[in-house]
């Protein structure tokens, strides 16, 4: 954990498996895997990242165009139900498009210091590290295969003998976020500023923030 | 005069209800009110035995269809339960588990489970329920917002073909019993069933796009309540009042009640007194619509098949009537999109009234019958005016209009099998 004027941030081992934890197949994954699920991901994002920024820099919104990659600005509200959109990726052979949530951006820029203290964004900032984290998905699609298509699948269901396997789609976003987090020399994962915008939306207390981050530690030590 | 009467009772109310100027909950008690005043039947009267609008039609005609509002009342009780004991949710959980990474294999899923679900309760409260745990599920899994909506669209439509709560309305109008409504069941649900699967493929596929989002919960994971799954053996609650009209001819009334019984022996709630009774007064609530609704087809009925009335209209409908297995299949395809907006086939409005009709004027009853569950299977999934494409609509930030457009040819496809087979089979 990085220590800050306020709180220790969180790891990115410990931010990585608060995503893990969101994937719908998460009770499936064995104890003893949960560390791999985690630590691969953020391991493929991270080298990725220190290849593509020696190769192409950090300009991530030129680096977009150079790719054919068109970047949509999306001004509605990217909520549907209780799911908010902040950024999404439309890939196919003839076209390959980001869009981002204007309303979306704006918030995490100014909800970033919640959790953050001392730090401060600019839009153009919240925008590259949602950018850089399309982009990693951009680069599976297109060179590296979808991470979690490369690592190990579970056993999603069993009935008697008959076992369905699946992959775990969340560590994809493990290594996204990863990636952006080492291209933009980022002081932690930006999966923070989801929480750091559910506090300061009420739907969560900085205090129990800080009470989880303990409870992740805790699990993902113990696996 | 009075038959041009009536006739323009019917275009104005029809045009109001399509055009939305007036809503189906108001204007069916007043068309019953004005076609039998029309006809001659007096509001009131000191003889006992005269039938009158105050008698027959309005307190007559709100009971008429008690079977039907009875079944729709435990229908929506037993949704409630089902939803309550968290059998709801655990279906659309294993489902996403059986599913596991792929978008297709989700919505194809879903849309099964969901139809099993639909088939025990449905109603707009189902509908959200199922709708917000499916449809992010979906979202998150790369699936576009109009094809989540979509899989909710048309596994409520395969639903309510098998629900046999929806039921009762068809032995009160048109006085089948409720084993030859679950006999004909197949000949509405296959081809629907088929054009579905046909239809989630076809856009999910449609654009080979592949989709990642950063998407986050609005509230965090572990502030998730009630995530624990039922046991297994309680999955097939949904089931049960379904298998006991088709195996063992039950009344639906009693169907549903032994269903909410086995319901909580299978699940054994913490709370069961608390369960039944709490899961009773959400369910009236949530059929409030469809039994106020109810209650106005009722006195639609009483009007118009009162002898002054049905003197009046029977000429007319007599001569639409189809005499040939063609004219069967033709007449119910080609005018099956009047079962939108309202319209003249829509058995949530005229159609039950249209339907008794053209019984009293020779067709046979079963062929009225599946004729009108038929089209509903396009007004289920295409209608703007349903409040559950309403609700998916805003929920998926979709355009109602192009949901429309996009559902009316294939639901017009699986009319006209679903219309050939019935054509072939009871005319």
């Amino acid at each position: 954990m990085m220590k800050t004027a306020a709180r220790t941030l969180p790891s990115d081992a410990v931010l990585g498996y608060a995503e893990l934890k969101s994937d719908l197949l998460f009770h499936r994954i064995p104890h003893s895997k949960r560390r791999y699920y985690v630590e691969r991901p953020l391991a493929i994002g991270r080298e990725q990242a220190t290849s593509f920024k020696s190769r192409y820099g950090t300009d991530v919104g030129a680096i977009c165009r150079d790719r054919g990659i068109s970047v949509n600005l999306n001004e509605r509200q990217g909520t549907i139900g209780q799911i908010r959109f902040r950024a999404q990726i439309e890939l196919s052979a003839k076209e390959r498009a980001i869009t981002l949530y204007k309303s979306s951006m704006e918030e995490l820029r100014q909800c970033a210091g919640v959790l953050l203290p001392g730090r401060s964004f600019t839009l153009k900032e919240i925008t590259d590290i949602h950018l850089a984290h399309e982009l990693f998905h951009d680069l599976e699609f297109t060179e590296l295969g979808y991470t979690n298509k490369r690592l190990d699948d579970i056993s999603s269901l069993s009935l008697g003998p008959l076992r369905i396997r699946a992959s775990v789609t969340r560590t994809s976003e493990i290594a996204a976020h990863a990636f952006s987090r080492y291209l933009l020399d980022l002081p932690c994962l930006p999966n923070l500023l989801d929480y750091a915008y559910m506090i300061h939306s009420g739907t969560l207390t900085a205090a129990e923030f800080w009470r989880q981050t303990e409870v992740w530690s805790g699990e993902l030590e113990n696996s | 005069m009075q038959i041009i009467g009536i006739l323009l009772v019917f275009i104005v109310f029809v045009g109001l209800m399509m055009t939305r100027k007036l809503t189906t909950l108001l204007a069916l008690p007043m068309m019953a009110i004005l076609l039998a005043a029309i006809a001659g039947i007096p509001l009131l009267s000191d003889n006992p035995d005269t039938f009158t609008i105050t008698k027959g039609v309005l307190a007559g005609g709100a009971m008429k269809l008690s079977t039907a509002i009875a079944g729709l009342i435990f229908g929506a009780w037993f949704g409630q339960i089902l939803s309550k004991v968290g059998i709801t949710k655990t279906i659309i959980r294993k489902a996403a588990e059986l599913a596991g990474d792929k978008p297709l294999a989700i919505a194809i899923i879903f849309f099964l489970a969901a139809s099993v679900i639909f088939s025990a309760a449905n109603g707009l409260g189902m509908v959200i329920l199922v709708g917000t745990i499916a449809i992010p599920i979906m979202l998150t899994a790369g699936l576009k917002p109009f094809v989540s909506g979509l899989v909710v669209l048309l596994a409520n439509a395969v639903g309510v073909v098998f629900n046999v709560s929806t039921w009762a309305i068809y032995t009160d109008v048109l006085k089948v019993p409720t084993n030859t409504i679950a006999s004909y069941s197949l000949i509405c649900a296959v081809p629907l069933i088929v054009i579905a699967l046909i239809m989630i493929v076809y856009y999910t596929r449609k654009d080979g796009k592949v989709r990642r989002a950063w998407a986050m919960p609005l509230k965090p994971e572990f502030q998730a309540q009630d995530t624990k799954n039922v046991r297994a053996i309680a999955l097939i609650s949904p089931l049960v009042p379904v298998l006991l009209v088709f195996f063992l001819k039950v009344d639906i009334v009693s169907a549903v009640f032994m269903g909410a019984v086995v319901t909580l022996l299978l699940a054994t709630p913490k709370r069961p007194i608390h369960v039944l009774s709490s899961a009773l007064v959400e369910g009236i609530q949530d059929v409030a619509g469809a039994l106020g609704l109810m209650i106005g087809i009722g006195m639609l009925l009483s009007a118009v098949t009162a002898p002054p009335v049905a003197l009046l209209i029977q000429p007319l409908i007599e001569g639409i009537i189809p005499t040939s297995p063609l004219m069967y299949i033709l007449v119910f395809t080609l005018l099956s999109p009047l079962a939108i907006y309202r319209g003249p086939l829509n058995v949530w409005g005229l159609g039950s009234g249209i339907a008794a009709l053209i019984v009293a004027g020779g067709m046979a009853p079963v062929a009225a019958m599946l004729a009108l569950r038929i089209v509903s299977n396009l007004q289920a999934v295409s209608d703007p005016t349903n409040s559950h494409n309403v609700w998916i609509a805003d929920y998926t930030k979709t355009d109602i209009i192009e949901t429309l457009r996009k559902t009316l040819p294939w639901m017009f496809a699986a009319v006209m099998i679903s219309m050939i087979i019935a054509g072939l089979t009871v005319f």
